[in-house]
């Protein structure tokens, strides 16, 4: 009696096996459609604006570095400039005192040493700019990173 | 008390002992940054701890603003070696 239920079990499954098959067939068929045909976009735009940002990123961190520069040159000129400014009195002083020599020297070091500190304390700043940037664009990468794993997922399945 | 008072009243007494500096020495006046002097002299005042007791002291009788005046006419008179009376 057993046995003749499961040959009539495997003559049901031999029948019914190429509806399965085909049934399985169509639903990979429609995933993959759906995969290749509606995320891949939508993970292509996300991808693409990861891209523009990493991109913005870099430009930023360029323009700081601009800055950066220009800050040192002017940097430099002022302290010329008080150097020059530090001569011009001496030369000019009609009556040079051991007092004025010693106040006009304290003055001047007061001076480079306001400037020093501005340029530390910009400098500082950039590289605390710089740092929070490089974070950014590391967070970026690593997204990237992580929206190219569905997407390689994607043309895999596309794969006939 | 705010960064920006004291900074605030020690630009007002940068602002008068200014012109004796130029005075001086006109040239060196003439080369120095006033704000960046300004900003100097309120960081070190901001972080000296007597500055800071005397400061708290004051808050107590209400004379702030005069404590503020004293201490900073007295750090730009040792920074710009000026005579000026700190009171």
């Amino acid at each position: 009696m057993k046995t003749s239920l499961r040959a009539a079990d495997a003559r049901g499954w031999k029948q019914m096996k190429p509806f399965f098959v085909n049934r399985v067939h169509r639903a990979s068929a429609a995933i993959s459609l759906l995969l290749f045909s509606g995320c891949n976009p939508y993970l292509q735009v996300q991808m693409d604006l990861t891209e523009q940002s990493r991109k913005g990123v870099a430009m930023i961190s360029q323009s700081l570095d601009d800055k950066q520069a220009i800050i040192g040159r002017f940097h430099a000129s002022q302290r010329t400039r008080l150097d020059d400014a530090f001569d011009a009195d001496v030369r000019e002083q009609e009556t040079l005192t051991s007092d004025w020599v010693v106040d006009h020297r304290r003055a001047y070091v007061v001076a480079v040493d306001a400037l020093n500190d501005q340029s530390h304390r910009l400098a500082r700043s950039h590289e605390n700019d710089q740092s929070t940037l490089a974070a950014m664009e590391l967070a970026l990468r690593q997204l990237e990173w992580l929206q190219s794993i569905p997407m390689k997922l994607t043309l895999k399945g596309a794969r006939p | 008390m705010k960064r920006a008072d004291l900074r605030r009243q020690v630009k007002e007494v940068v602002h008068v002992s200014w012109p004796e500096f130029v005075q001086r020495h006109p040239h060196l006046a003439q080369a120095i940054d006033e704000t960046m002097l300004v900003e100097q002299i309120s960081e070190s005042l901001a972080d000296d701890p007597a500055f800071k007791s005397a400061i708290a002291r004051a808050q107590i009788v209400g004379q702030t603003a005069q404590t503020i005046t004293h201490w900073a006419q007295r750090a730009i008179n040792a920074m710009l070696a000026l005579r000026l009376s700190p009171d």
